[in-house]
């Protein structure tokens, strides 16, 4: 077999992994997706991000902080997995604080968390 | 129902990217005295998500792997030379991706890379060629909740040698010796005239492997391997094992004679675990599974594993063949 006499059928090769590579974008699903609701009285929520605080691989800030009764905009998360979400939010008398959270982040999910007050006022995720 | 086979031969499982050592193998395989060239050029990706793929900071992440390779050596383009000389260089970067957009990961420390550069030469009348380079992988570094952790580049001087049908194989680091494998790879001349279902391209080759450099289970380890043609170059099998026991066996079909086009059946123990594996190739197109080749070179197990992928030696032209094979001497029965 000469070089020439495999132009078209790596041609149609090329064409067949197109098509088929074209199929699994389909078939993938998309990225994950995150919405955040605030039911808490005393947090505010500033930020909230993938990875390590000090370097976050993803970070979202919300500026003016997401006040108690509102709902942060639909964010699609970079990555799918089990991924450690972290929150950062500051209290009425502007303390901060960085809670930690699991998020277990399918592909294509749409994950909604409540933040939200115990009866001993700790901050719960939901 | 062949995707449903397919998907039905999968297992859970990943090993460190280790690419290097088996493009080595090639290198000594695929380059003689004769040869003009050799070219591998690939886009490499297993097509279902893992989770196995732990990030020090993100967590567990869904996601595919990836591999891309541009790596070619060239000797001077004058065919009727008697001694030719020649220039290798090459880029590989890999790792974890989270889609098949065939994009980049968000962490640029998901994605490892490496170069190689080396110096190539051959003397064509006594069949001697011979290969020398440097091949470095970059650091990794990130810092996390469990502290830093970081990965030291690595640096390592190799050289291939083939005289007629011996070759030699050798990488060294700071801490000694990588790698060293001696082999015999025949030309394609029969070994009999009158047993023209036995010939060509008799393989055999003793390896012995550094700890880190052992894609198999980690230990210094020597290993070897026979390839034989069972049905002229359209059939072959192979087998290698090692002092740690038996490694796999393959048998390998090919409706060319340059070897790009045909269907791999393989089983193999890697980790100590029993892999089967399959692999059909088609000119730039492979489709894997477990392939012990596959598993060697892009350090993905138990998906389904797509290559765009580009791979030959060439000695004029109009001749060229996947790494290992040589077209048949005029006249021989294929």
């Amino acid at each position: 077999m000469k070089f020439r006499d495999l132009v078209i059928p790596s041609l149609a090769a090329l064409a067949v992994g197109a098509a088929l590579t074209g199929c699994l974008v389909d078939l993938y699903g998309g990225d994950p997706q995150l919405q955040i609701q605030v039911d808490s009285h005393r947090w505010k929520l500033e930020s909230e991000g993938l990875g390590d605080t000090l370097s976050p691989v993803w970070m979202v800030s919300f500026d003016p902080p997401v006040d108690g009764g509102a709902v942060t905009k639909v964010q699609n998360l970079p990555v799918a997995g089990n991924l450690n979400l972290f929150l950062r939010l500051s209290d009425t008398l502007g303390k901060d604080t960085v809670v930690r959270h699991l998020l277990d982040a399918g592909v294509g999910d749409f994950l909604k968390l409540d933040l939200v007050d115990d009866s001993v006022g700790t901050l719960r995720i939901r | 129902m062949f995707w449903t086979l397919l998907i039905g031969l999968a297992v859970s499982g990943s090993d460190p990217t280790s690419a290097w050592p088996q493009e080595l193998e090639d290198f000594q395989r695929g380059l003689h005295a004769k040869a003009l060239g050799y070219l591998d050029v690939g886009q490499i990706q297993t097509m279902e998500p893992n989770s196995t793929i732990g990030h020090p900071t993100l967590g567990q992440l869904d996601g595919f792997r990836e591999y891309r390779r541009v790596l070619g050596a060239m000797l001077g383009p004058d065919s009727s030379s008697q001694v030719r000389l020649g220039l290798e260089g090459g880029w590989e970067g890999g790792g974890w991706t989270p889609d098949l957009y065939l994009s980049t990961p968000p962490d640029p420390n998901l994605f490892h890379a490496s170069w190689s550069a080396g110096l190539c030469g051959s003397l064509v009348a006594s069949k001697l060629f011979g290969m020398a380079g440097l091949h470095h992988t970059d650091a990794m570094d990130w810092s996390g909740p469990g502290g830093n952790r970081v990965l030291a580049p690595e640096t390592d001087l190799w050289t291939v040698v083939r005289w007629n049908r011996a070759g030699l194989l050798a990488a060294t680091d700071r801490r000694g010796l990588c790698t060293s494998r001696l082999s015999y790879l025949s030309d394609p001349s029969p070994l009999s005239r009158d047993a023209g279902w036995f010939f060509p391209q008799l393989e055999a080759s003793a390896d012995w492997e550094r700890a880190d450099w052992n894609r198999w289970n980690g230990n210094d380890e020597w290993a070897g391997t026979l390839r034989v043609p069972l049905l002229a170059q359209r059939i072959s099998a192979r087998v290698e094992a090692g002092s740690d026991g038996f490694r796999l066996a393959q048998v390998s079909s090919d409706i060319d004679p340059q070897g790009e086009v045909g269907m791999d059946l393989s089983w193999s123990v890697r980790h100590g675990e029993d892999l089967p594996g399959v692999r059909m190739r088609i000119p730039f197109l492979t489709f894997s599974v477990n392939d012990p080749d596959d598993v060697d070179e892009f350090a993905v197990r138990g998906s389904l594993v797509w290559s765009l992928r580009f791979r030959m030696t060439w000695e004029d032209s109009q001749t060229w063949y996947s790494p290992g094979r040589r077209p048949a001497p005029p006249g021989a029965k294929s």
